[in-house]
C-alpha cells in the first residue's frame, strides 16, 4: 500500500518541482526541500494538496518541513495522519 | 575553461575526497581555507580562531552535542569580554546617560549575556513541560511581548540609573537572539527534538551569524550533520569552494565599488535624497544609477557574508544549504527572495508563514496564501528590522524610535503586496517563461522593482517616508 501511495504521490511531487523549473528525476528517497528543490511555497501547495486529498488536519500536527524532506517522508506522514487513505 | 570546470567539480573528485581524509589533506584544507578567510576578514587571529573552531568540531564527532555549547558559549564570552561585541558599545551607550560608574560595559554585557542564557535554558524546560500553555503554543508572540515590554521599561522613562543599565543591556543581548530562542523553543514540540546542549550551542552558532539564525535550528542541524568521514569530507570540500566563490565577489564588490563610487562619482541612495531635498537634485541617469549601484552592493554583501557563514559551517561538517544562490537567475518575487536571503526567508516562513497559512482562511485558498505571504513578507520582515535595530532606541527615544520607522514599514508592505500577487498568480496557473526573452524580462522587473525599493528600505532612518515618496515622484517626473 505504501509503495502505491508512493506513485500517486509523485506526479504531484513532479508538478511542484517543475513549477520551480526542475525537470531532474528524483528518487523516493532524495531530499526535496532541505536541499533546496522545493521551496516553502511549494511545500504549502503540498500541504494543501495533502489537506484536500488525504483529510489531513495539519492545526492538530507539531508542522516542520523536514516531515516532509522526501517522498518517502510525506507517505509516511500521510499514512500517520489522514484519515481517509486506504491503509 | 577546463580549470574551472575541475574546480567546480572539486567534491566529486575521488582523489580530491579521499586526501581530505588524511592529515596532510586536513592540514593542507585548513591553511588555504585560513588564508582565503583572512582575505575578507583581514584579521589572521579571527581566521585561525573561527577555522580552528569548526575543524575541531569536525574531527570531534563523539561529543558534538557538548562541543557545540562550549565552543557557541566561550566565543560568545570572548567577543563580549574582548570588547568586540555591539553589545558593549550599546550598554555604554545607556551608560553614559544615565552617568552610571563602577562597572565597565562588557562587566554588565556579560552578566546580562549569561542571565540570558540561563533564562533561555530554562524557557525552554517551561515550554516542554507545558506543551499546552499559551508560551508552547505561540512562542514568537510571547517572545516579541517581552521584548516590547523590555523597549518600554528602558526607553519609556519609567527606569533610571543602574536598573535602567541593566534593562538596557537585556533587552540589546534578548533582541540578538531572539530568533535563535524562537526557533528552539518551536523545536520543543518536535518528536525528535534535540537536547537542551544542542538548543543552546545553536544560540549564535560558532560558525556565525548576525541577528539572523544562518543554518535555522536545532530541527535543520539534525538533518544536516555530515554522518561519515567521506561526507565530511565532501561538506568539507564544498565548504572550501563556497569560500573561493566569497572571496571572488569580495574582489568583485571592490572592482564595482571602485567603479561606481571612484570612475562614475555615483553616491548612494541617502546622499541622492538629501540632495534632492536641498533642491539640487542630480540627473535622473545618475539617481537611477545610485538605485541599481545600491541594489547591486546589497546583493554582493549578502551573497559574501552569507558564504563566509556557511563555508565555515561546511569546513565544520555541518550540510547547510547556501543563503544566497544565483539571484540573478530570479523569475518570480519569491524565487528572488528564495534565492538571495535563504535564512531570511526560512525564518520568515518557519515564524510567520507557516504558522499564519495553518491556521487562518482554510477555505478559501487565495486568501489563505497571500495573508500568510504578507505576514512574512509585511510584518516578520517589519518586526525582524525593528528589532534588529532596537540600539537606536537609546539615542531616538520611543517615539522617535517609532515614527523614523514609517519609511522601512513602508518598504515591507509594498515588498510584501508584490510577493504576494506574484504567488496568487502562481497559484492561478502562471509560470514564468523559460525563453531568453522571458528571463530577461524577468530579470529587469525584479531587479529594476527591487532596485527602487531602495528608495524605502534603506536602514539610515535620515529621511521621512514623505521624503522618500517626493524624491520617487521626482525621479518619475511626476509633478506634485
Amino acid at each position: 500500500m505504501s509503495a502505491d501511495l508512493h506513485q500517486r504521490l509523485r506526479p504531484y511531487v513532479q508538478e511542484l518541482l517543475a513549477q520551480n523549473m526542475d525537470f531532474q528525476e528524483f528518487s523516493d528517497a532524495d531530499s526535496l526541500f532541505l536541499s533546496g528543490r522545493i521551496d516553502s511555497f511549494s511545500l504549502m501547495q503540498l500541504v494543501m494538496h495533502l489537506e484536500e486529498n488525504y483529510r489531513i488536519d495539519f492545526s492538530t500536527v507539531h508542522f516542520e518541513a523536514p516531515l516532509l524532506d522526501t517522498v518517502a517522508d510525506i507517505a509516511g506522514f500521510v499514512l500517520e495522519h489522514s484519515r481517509s487513505v486506504a491503509m | 575553461m577546463h580549470l574551472l570546470e575541475q574546480f567546480s567539480s572539486l567534491d566529486k573528485n575521488e582523489k580530491v575526497i579521499s586526501a581530505i581524509q588524511g592529515w596532510r589533506g586536513r592540514a593542507a584544507l585548513f591553511v588555504l581555507c585560513v588564508l582565503l578567510f583572512s582575505v575578507e576578514s583581514a584579521d589572521l587571529f579571527k581566521a585561525v580562531l573561527l577555522l580552528g573552531l569548526a575543524f575541531s568540531f569536525a574531527y570531534i564527532p563523539r561529543h558534538q552535542d557538548l562541543v557545540l555549547l562550549v565552543f557557541t558559549q566561550a566565543l560568545g564570552v570572548y567577543r563580549i569580554v574582548n570588547s568586540s561585541n555591539y553589545f558593549n558599545n550599546d550598554v555604554g551607550k545607556v551608560m553614559a546617560q544615565e552617568h552610571a560608574v563602577g562597572l565597565a560595559a562588557w562587566e554588565i554585557s556579560l552578566f546580562t549575556y549569561v542571565v540570558y542564557i540561563l533564562l533561555a535554558w530554562l524557557a525552554l524546560v517551561y515550554v516542554r513541560r507545558n506543551p499546552q500553555s499559551f508560551a508552547a503554543r505561540q512562542p514568537v508572540w510571547v517572545l516579541l511581548g517581552l521584548a516590547l515590554a523590555l523597549l518600554i521599561a528602558s526607553s519609556g522613562g519609567l527606569l533610571h540609573g543602574m536598573a535602567r543599565v541593566l534593562v538596557w543591556s537585556f533587552l540589546v543581548t534578548y533582541c540578538a537572539y531572539i530568533w535563535f530562542l524562537a526557533y528552539a523553543l518551536l523545536d520543543q514540540g518536535a518528536k525528535a527534538r534535540s537536547p537542551d546542549i544542542v538548543q543552546l550551542g545553536m544560540l549564535h552558532p560558532f560558525w556565525g551569524s548576525t541577528t539572523l539564525p544562518y543554518g535555522k535550528g536545532a530541527a535543520l542541524l539534525r538533518k544536516a550533520r555530515a554522518n561519515s568521514a567521506q561526507a565530511l569530507a565532501v561538506t568539507q570540500i564544498k565548504g572550501f569552494k563556497l569560500l573561493v566563490w566569497a572571496i571572488c565577489l569580495y574582489g568583485l564588490d571592490a572592482l564595482l565599488s571602485y567603479f561606481f563610487e571612484t570612475v562614475l562619482q555615483v553616491r548612494s541612495v541617502e546622499s541622492e535624497i538629501s540632495t534632492y531635498l536641498a533642491h539640487e537634485p542630480s540627473t535622473r541617469p545618475r539617481l537611477i544609477l545610485s538605485l541599481i549601484w545600491s541594489q547591486l552592493d546589497f546583493a554582493l554583501w549578502f551573497g559574501l557574508w552569507g558564504h563566509m557563514v556557511i563555508a565555515t559551517a561546511r569546513l565544520a561538517g555541518i550540510r547547510l544549504p547556501r543563503s544566497t544562490w544565483r539571484p540573478l537567475e530570479a523569475r518570480t518575487m519569491m524565487d528572488y527572495f528564495n534565492r538571495i536571503l535563504y535564512y531570511f526567508k526560512e525564518l520568515m516562513v518557519d515564524l510567520f508563514f507557516t504558522p499564519s497559512f495553518l491556521r487562518y482562511f482554510k477555505k478559501h485558498p487565495r486568501l489563505r496564501m497571500f495573508f500568510a505571504t504578507f505576514m512574512a513578507a509585511g510584518v516578520g520582515n517589519m518586526i525582524y528590522h525593528f528589532l534588529r535595530d532596537i540600539d537606536l532606541a537609546a539615542e531616538m527615544g520611543l517615539v522617535e524610535l517609532f515614527s523614523s520607522f514609517s519609511s522601512y514599514a513602508f518598504y515591507s508592505v509594498v515588498l510584501a503586496c508584490a510577493i504576494g500577487i506574484s504567488q496568487l498568480r502562481i497559484s492561478a496557473g502562471f509560470r514564468p517563461s523559460d525563453t531568453v526573452p522571458g528571463r530577461i524580462k524577468a530579470f529587469v522587473l525584479i531587479w529594476g522593482f527591487v532596485s527602487l525599493l531602495q528608495i524605502f528600505g534603506d536602514e539610515t532612518r535620515s529621511h521621512t517616508l514623505a521624503e522618500r515618496l517626493q524624491f520617487m515622484f521626482y525621479l518619475f517626473g511626476i509633478p506634485q
